[in-house]
């Protein structure tokens, strides 16, 4: 058994390591807002907004993750502040993860078939990668819950940790708290303002005439109203996490997915096999032993109420229960089912290269529009031109956080140099410039202007002729 | 349940699905679209000269757009085109009119599925509310033709066990089907095939010269359909729609990829999302400001769906339709194509109909009460917002999806057409001639005359008849033209043009302008 776990972890670390030397995909926001406050605690012990060593790292209406931040430390001072450096972190988290999850497979199973396959499933499936490489944090939440499913000391130590750990948050940051509660699927059932849609499917009616308008009185009245539309909205609120476009066809489904959003993550999270079977998921639940399936239910509500956010977090079931499948496929019947193992690999194995290839080789359909803005962005700026003024509009997201990554800024400088903003709600800090690079938007026409300054922004901002422009294209 | 009760219910549910289909056919969708103008034109064509818009007498399939167009909906049309006119109104009347038949198909088939009427009852209120069903009955889509005619034919098989001549109805309906819509060319004899293996054992019991009889039509009609198939005309629409266009993209390894387009296809016919959050993105499948389900339902559905697998009713058929169904759509490059799927739709509705009726078996006595009348009331809310979506939002919201500013031009150009020699018009939308011939009520007879088949071309290349031109207004030149009227959206920043008219929509918006050269 143990032979098994270690060929798969040294195979695991050794793509998840060709990966990452690979990939040439852009940083993500996450990516960097977590890279450059791991770099500056390890030059300064002080995060972006001047705190010594905190827990809590606010940012831009949000909060990052601690784990990721302070994980990224050590990668980020040993190999520097580089493709390797930020990503690395995931490799040892990753590991640690795949050892918890076998230790766990060791205790509740006894069939070699349901300790290797679901670890072989779960080591290499596309969400682990892409949490192990881009997204630590999260990652780091799953390891602590196998931590938690495998050892009953740690169990105990983690509760009551965890509980003043979160006395601790709700006495002293209430913010945190009313950020969370907000971005929770509880939030969907606290009265919110429907005023202007219901106003606006209103003036229709009022504008253009309606049916439901008689003698002046607006039997519209009887939907378009609050009542109505936060019902609906309740009801929409569980169907939303049932994104199968998102989460496994990004690539193919544009004619649907790109009108949702902008800024929607391209990379599939599940093989496009895997959809059908986690529906199956549901029936081979009721086989995992009991005392396990009672920790299910809490993780799958967990799932629930972060509106999938925390999906990561039920990848270990999905993983068993795509073995349980697999094993009623190939000994469900004895005379051919032997015959389906090999070509089975095959097809799995084509699998992990055509999602190693998507990684590697096709970022730009799969990153958002503004981390390959920014990328390209700052790598086209040579050294030469950071001596110049250099202004870059904000229309592309908070630019700040990738110049200071891209461009390895001194946390010392950053402290120096920066220039913050007005404070604008929910105490978001703009930061305005650091040294001579300011970040705003403008209007290119109306700016005055000297000599020596780059201008960094969409189409549309530059309102003049026969100017030299460098382009940026996603 | 009492009878006189049921039959009050049911009349109620039939009462409310009508007047969501027919209240207002002729401004909501707010103009017709080419396939509804070209079936109303032809429909019109073959009740005066019993020939098409080609002269084709008496088609099967009919040439239109090169898509050999099914020919039920044009032969359908032609009652009500007498009946309203050439308008909206005679052109949807029928489509709308089979919606609400199937919503009977819909309660009957349920019966014959559950034995139950609150089952069946709850399905056709679903049905009868769903904004798919009803949006696309008032669109006229030989799809929702099609599907009543497959799943009528599902019905009178099951029926037709115990009362055998309704078997050889069974099959003219399949058949019917199988020529009206292209997804049920390949869907309606694979689910008679179907019905044929799982009641083989029935069917040794039934009436031999009733069984014989069947056979016959349906292998009659087969033949007919290969030979169809033969000419180009039957499977015309297939080369244009299918999804082998995308073997061509430069991904490796190709079949991989390939596959994954296909499967994921056929699962987003599954996709909650799809089903009951996002709006469709198919132009004319769109009810502003609704998905294809209402997202209440989407617990029942689950339900429902649960129910079926855990085989606690013999429903094999509702199996069969569910996973063959996306089949033909899934071989399309169309991601999500809700007008592909109908018979689908119709059984999810029977889903529907079952997990709320489950879930009301929960309750006893009074709360029992509470929950039906709490369902159907939230269901009436739902159906009340649709009906505001579609008589009031869609026709403003999605205006430009069904070719505007034709039937407010085409009759003032028709006013005035007599004082000149040609008329040359500039339009962004394809196949404008059709509506130029619907909306101008044009004679078929002069129109006969006037088309030069061997000057159009096959395909079709070009769309001038008579004195109509169809083409980009080039002003240097065409100024010099004597005698001409010139339509085109507007004339700005052009010299020496008069206009004679502006023609503007409901909103009062300038839909074309009318001229001529100073």
């Amino acid at each position: 058994m143990a032979k098994i776990f270690w060929i798969i972890l040294s195979g695991w670390s050794v793509f998840v390591i060709l990966l990452i030397i690979n990939v040439k995909a852009p940083y993500t926001i996450t990516e960097v807002r977590e890279s450059y406050t791991a770099y500056s605690l390890g030059q300064t012990l002080k995060d972006t907004n001047g705190k010594t060593l905190p827990i809590l790292f606010k940012a831009d209406g949000d909060y990052l993750s601690t784990f990721g931040v302070y994980e990224r430390l050590l990668p980020i001072k040993l190999f520097g502040l580089n493709n390797f450096g930020i990503r690395s972190a995931g490799i040892f988290i990753g590991a640690l993860t795949i050892y918890l999850f076998y230790l766990f497979l060791r205790i509740n199973f006894n069939k070699i078939w349901f300790i290797s396959i679901p670890l072989i499933l779960f080591s290499f499936s596309p969400l682990f990668i892409k949490n192990v490489i881009f997204d630590v944090g999260s990652l780091t939440l799953l390891t602590l819950l196998l931590a938690i499913l495998t050892n009953k000391k740690f169990r105990k130590l983690f509760s009551v940790t965890f509980l003043i750990f979160t006395l601790a948050i709700l006495i002293f940051n209430r913010d945190y708290v009313r950020d969370q509660f907000h971005k929770s699927i509880l939030y969907t059932y606290m009265p919110q303002n429907y005023t202007f849609q219901i106003d606006k499917r209103l003036s229709f009616g009022l504008i253009y005439g309606s049916p439901l308008i008689i003698n002046n009185h607006n039997f519209n009245r009887i939907v378009l109203n609050k009542f109505f539309y936060a019902t609906n909205s309740i009801f929409d609120s569980f169907i939303s996490p049932f994104n199968f476009e998102k989460v496994s066809f990004p690539f193919q489904s544009l004619t649907v997915l790109s009108k949702d959003s902008d800024f929607s993550n391209g990379l599939p999270i599940l093989y496009f096999w895997e959809i059908p079977i986690i529906f199956l998921t549901f029936v081979f639940v009721r086989k995992l032993p009991s005392n396990n399936l009672k920790l299910a239910i809490p993780v799958l509500l967990l799932v629930f109420l972060s509106k999938s956010k925390l999906i990561l977090l039920i990848l270990p079931l999905i993983s068993i229960c795509e073995s349980y499948f697999l094993d009623f496929i190939i000994y469900s019947s004895d005379k051919y089912g032997k015959y389906l193992i090999y070509p089975l690999i095959c097809f799995y194995v084509l699998n992990v290269a055509v999602i190693s290839d998507i990684f590697i080789q096709k970022s730009d359909r799969w990153s958002t529009d503004m981390d390959m803005v920014q990328y390209k962005i700052w790598n086209m700026l040579s050294e030469g031109d950071l001596k110049n003024k250099i202004i870059v509009t904000d229309r592309f997201g908070e630019p700040v956080f990738y110049y200071l990554v891209y461009k390895k800024v001194n946390p010392e400088y950053y402290f120096s140099n920066k220039t913050n903003g007005a404070i604008i709600d929910n105490s978001v800090q703009r930061i305005d410039s650091v040294g001579n690079v300011y970040f705003r938007s403008f209007n290119f026409a109306n700016e005055p202007k000297e000599k020596n300054e780059i201008w960094i922004g969409v189409g549309k901002d530059y309102g003049e002729k026969n100017l030299d422009l460098k382009l940026v294209k996603t | 349940m009492n009878k006189k009760i049921i039959f009050i219910i049911l009349f109620l549910i039939l009462c409310l699905g009508s007047f969501l289909r027919l209240y207002n056919l002729n401004n909501s969708p707010p103009s017709l679209n080419w396939d509804e103008a070209a079936w109303g034109y032809n429909a019109f064509s073959v009740s005066q000269t019993l020939r098409d818009e080609y002269g084709k007498f008496l088609p099967i399939f009919t040439r239109s757009f090169d898509e050999y167009k099914s020919t039920l909906p044009m032969y359908l049309m032609i009652p009500s085109i007498r009946l309203f006119g050439l308008n909206e109104l005679g052109v949807r009347f029928p489509s709308a009119l089979i919606g609400v038949f199937t919503i009977l198909v819909i309660y009957y088939l349920s019966i014959e599925l559950f034995k139950n009427e609150r089952v069946a009852l709850f399905s056709a209120f679903v049905f009868s509310i769903e904004p798919w069903s009803v949006h696309l009955s008032r669109v006229y889509y030989d799809a929702n033709e099609a599907m009543f005619f497959l799943l009528l034919g599902i019905l009178l098989f099951v029926k037709s066990l115990k009362s055998n001549k309704l078997m050889i109805f069974s099959v003219l309906s399949f058949v019917i089907s199988m020529f009206t819509y292209n997804a049920d060319k390949i869907l309606s004899p694979l689910i008679l095939l179907f019905l044929v293996f799982v009641y083989k054992k029935e069917l040794k019991n039934v009436n031999r010269k009733y069984l014989f009889i069947s056979v016959c039509i349906f292998i009659s009609f087969l033949m007919l359909f290969v030979a169809l198939v033969v000419k180009g005309e039957a499977l015309a629409r297939v080369s244009t729609t299918n999804i082998f266009v995308l073997w061509k993209d430069e991904q490796s390894p190709r079949l991989y990829y390939f596959v994954w387009d296909l499967v994921g296809r056929y699962i987003s016919y599954f996709s909650p999302y799809n089903l009951f959050l996002r709006e469709p993105q198919e132009p004319s499948t769109i009810v502003a400001g609704n998905s294809i389900f209402y997202a209440y339902e989407f617990i029942p559905w689950l339900y429902g769906m649960y129910l079926i697998f855990k085989d606690k009713y013999k429903s094999s058929i509702v199996y069969l339709i569910m996973f063959l169904a996306p089949i033909p759509a899934m071989l399309t490059w169309n991601w999500f194509q809700p007008g592909r799927v109908m018979s689908l739709f119709a059984v999810y509705s029977i889903f529907i109909g079952l997990g709320l009726w489950r879930v009301s078996e929960f309750f006893h006595g009074f709360f029992k009460k509470i929950f039906v009348v709490g369902i159907v009331l939230y269901g009436l809310l739902n159906a009340f917002y649709l009906f505001d979506s579609i008589n009031v939002y869609l026709p403003f919201r999605d205006n430009g999806n069904y070719q505007p500013g034709f039937r407010e031009t085409v009759p003032e150009v028709m006013k005035i057409e007599n004082k000149y020699d040609q008329i040359v018009i500039e339009t962004p939308q394809s196949q404008p001639y059709i509506f130029y011939l619907f909306y101008g009520q044009y004679s078929p007879t002069r129109y006969a005359k006037e088309l030069d088949l061997n000057y159009i071309g096959t395909p079709r290349k070009h769309f001038d008849f008579g004195k109509f031109h169809f083409r980009k207004i080039n002003w240097e030149e065409d100024k010099k033209l004597k005698n001409t009227l010139f339509v085109k959206d507007n004339f700005d920043n052009i010299k020496d043009v008069k206009i004679i008219d502006k023609v503007k929509d409901r909103y009062g918006g300038v839909v074309s302008e009318l001229a001529t050269a100073n």
